[in-house]
């Protein structure tokens, strides 16, 4: 016992020496890379992990003449850690400048954390489309996405290509896929769809059977949403026989991000959208695939968040370099200014709310060389997270929720 | 019509796997009154396995019992060497068998990661079956079926073996038991790897169309006391019926009124709990 004491004692005081040995030059410039790492959306922050540190071997060069450093943190996918490790950042690490974080709830707890320290910030998976609309702050951008930026377009081509006139949208009910359902919505009843029913089912939901048992007719099924409610509902959707009276399409996470190796072949032919695929066929993109797969090995597929994260770092680096060295406020008008013609996804440039105005890809699960991933089969330049509609008229109308916008087109809200 | 036979089988599935899972648990409960709390995990530990031995063999069967088998070593070891030392105190007891599910479950996720996992099935395992009253998926039937066998062979032990009757004497008073000459402790133990051995089945079993995924475990750990709460703790028939009405609410509940299925979950359980704290089969203390 007494043995055990004197080690947690040396083991305590060992942890602390080493941190305050952290030593600090002062011309360095310090970026602060945060995801979960750990935990159970640890895929989500490996992923952003394996782009960054991608984007640093590129870099290589230009990160020793600028002095740059880069320390990974771990948010755990907890809102909390979140503020705590960005806390440290500033207070302890002196870090100029954070990339991340990565999941929904941690990017909003960033978001209030930036927002008072005025750190400047390049949000990199992180969807909630507050962070760059309602909420925003001047010092935060984004590398990504809003949760209905992909699905304005997707609405379009389910009515217009595919011709559905009644959708039946089954979704997890928090904030993301009420946004996802939003921008569908406006989408599929500009271009002449007629009524989408919603179905809300809390998240962790395992067993779909009774809500595929009262499932009303439609001409499609649109799940919204991933991980291991995402993939028993594809299961017990196609255990029920359902795919053959009506097909299923994907929200955008529903197809890209890790589920796919387990749906298996059944998914082939799914469709969803999204401003990534892992199956275009550009330089740029095979150029940056090819680059991951030499550093992770091949059976590692890089999916949006290592893209994201990878734009983000660079996004980054740029900002340092035209800003020629860590001021602040030099730094962050610099981000807003971002341009990235060669990004793997394909060019965007920031709006001047800061999140990128980008290509949006209607994606086809295939079977490329043995493995089942998102092909591209149709691309919608140049769109904004506002879609087709102006800022002011987006932003004057209530944020998507549960049952808003209204979910039958001929309703006076959509004249 | 086709709606309701459906929903009804859904909620007959559901129940299945909740009394595989509540039937061990709770009969552990009513001989050492240990409530175990690891019981999710190793739902979990037996699941993870039992997928991983089906995808390298190929066999189910062999997965099955390799799933069973894990969590049944994981119960037995827990019940020799850690529950045995904290003997009678129950607080222990209970933060006992939380840090287990709580090592075993991080341990998992550090094995196996925490992307979601789905089973294999051989198609014709998957194909609809003709009920009579609709096509039902095969495994779903079979999972039905188990079940059935499952409480037919437990019901015959308890009442007509030897063991049984020791067990039921242990359950209804255990200090006399004991002093009949009865070893309490020991039929505990074999209780407890019976019941781990359930929970793994159940892991496997279940992931047949529930992906398995960190956090199932608490959420199946709940469930199942809910069932053992409403049947009463300790009662075989109880885990019976209190995983069907389980089952059967929570069924048409998601079918009807999808955002309140929880609600309703939870609903009958506080009802018993209000009006009949015993349990519906269950003894007062």
């Amino acid at each position: 016992m007494k043995h055990a004491k004197t080690l947690i004692i040396g083991g305590i005081s060992a942890l602390t020496v080493g941190a305050t040995a952290h030593i600090q030059a002062d011309d360095t410039l310090r970026i602060g890379v945060i995801g979960p790492t750990t935990g159970v959306f640890s895929f989500f922050g490996e992923q952003q992990r394996m782009g960054v540190e991608l984007a640093q071997e590129e870099l290589a060069e230009r990160l020793e003449a600028l002095n740059i450093e880069v320390e990974f943190y771990d948010s755990q996918g907890d809102a909390e850690t979140t503020v705590d490790r960005l806390r440290a950042m500033e207070s302890r690490d002196d870090v100029d400048l954070v990339v991340g974080p990565v999941l929904g709830g941690t990017g909003l707890a960033g978001l209030e954390w930036a927002k008072g320290s005025g750190m400047p910030t390049v949000i990199s998976y992180s969807a909630p489309e507050d962070i760059t609309m309602r909420d925003r702050a001047e010092n935060v951008v984004r590398a990504g996405w809003t949760g209905a930026q992909p699905m304005f377009a997707f609405g379009e081509y389910v009515a217009e290509e595919l011709g559905h006139q009644r959708i039946i949208a089954v979704g997890q009910d928090y904030s993301f896929p009420y946004n996802q359902l939003g921008g569908f919505l406006k989408g599929f009843c500009a271009a002449g769809g007629e009524s989408v029913e919603r179905i809300w089912h809390p998240t962790g939901t395992s067993d779909y059977s009774s809500i595929l048992a009262t499932l009303p007719d439609g001409d499609a099924v649109l799940y919204n949403g991933a991980g291991s409610d995402g993939l028993a509902f594809f299961q017990q959707y196609h255990d029920f026989g359902i795919d053959a009276r009506m097909p299923l399409l994907g929200g955008s996470n529903f197809f890209a991000v890790g589920d796919l190796p387990e749906m298996g072949e059944q998914a082939i032919g799914g469709l969803s959208a999204l401003q990534y695929a892992e199956g275009l066929e550009s330089d740029t993109f095979l150029a940056f695939r090819d680059a991951f797969w030499d550093m992770h090995g091949d059976d590692v597929m890089p999916l949006a968040p290592a893209e994201h994260g990878y734009v983000a770092f660079k996004m980054a680096v740029n900002a340092f370099e035209s800003a020629n060295g860590g001021d602040r406020d030099a730094v962050i008008a610099a981000l807003r200014e971002t341009e990235m013609p060669d990004a793997p996804r394909g060019p965007f440039h920031l709006d001047e709310y800061g999140n990128p105005v980008q290509n949006i890809y209607i994606n086809e699960v295939q079977e490329v060389d043995g493995r089942l991933v998102n092909v591209p089969i149709k691309t919608y330049e140049n769109v904004s997270q506002f879609g087709p509609f102006d800022a002011e008229t987006y932003l004057a109308g209530e944020p998507d929720s549960r049952d808003f916008p209204p979910g039958d087109c001929s309703d006076p809200y959509y004249d | 019509m086709n709606t309701f036979y459906f929903l009804t089988l859904n909620g007959l599935t559901m129940a299945a796997l909740l009394f595989i899972m509540a039937s061990g648990l709770t009969l552990a409960f009513g001989l050492m009154r240990v409530v175990n709390l690891a019981h999710g995990a190793f739902y979990l530990l037996g699941g993870y396995f039992g997928v991983q031995v089906i995808r390298e063999t190929g066999s189910l069967t062999l997965g099955i019992l390799a799933g069973g088998g894990i969590a049944l070593v994981g119960g037995l070891l827990m019940e020799r060497f850690l529950l045995q030392r904290v003997r009678g105190m129950d607080l222990s007891e209970a933060l006992l068998t939380i840090a287990v599910g709580l090592i075993i479950a991080d341990a998992l996720l550090v094995v196996y990661g925490g992307q979601p996992v789905s089973l294999p099935l051989p198609p014709e395992l998957r194909a609809p079956v003709d009920l009579g009253v609709m096509m039902y998926p095969y495994f779903r039937v079979l999972i039905m079926g188990f079940a059935v066998l499952l409480g037919i062979a437990l019901w015959l032990v308890m009442t007509y073996t030897r063991i049984g009757a020791a067990i039921r004497a242990g359950v209804d008073d255990r200090e006399t038991a004991m002093s009949q000459g009865i070893n309490v402790p020991l039929l505990f133990g074999g209780v407890f790897a019976v019941a781990s051995f359930l929970a793994g089945v159940a892991g496997v079993v279940g992931t047949s169309y529930m992906s398995l995924t960190q956090g199932l475990d608490v959420r199946v750990l709940m469930l199942s006391l809910v069932v053992i709460i409403i049947g009463g703790m300790g009662s075989l028939k109880g885990a019976a019926v209190g995983a069907l009405i389980t089952g059967m609410v929570s069924s048409f509940a998601t079918g009807y009124l999808p955002q309140f299925a929880l609600f309703f979950l939870f609903l009958p359980m506080t009802l018993i709990l209000v009006f009949r704290p015993q349990g519906l089969f269950g003894r007062t203390a």
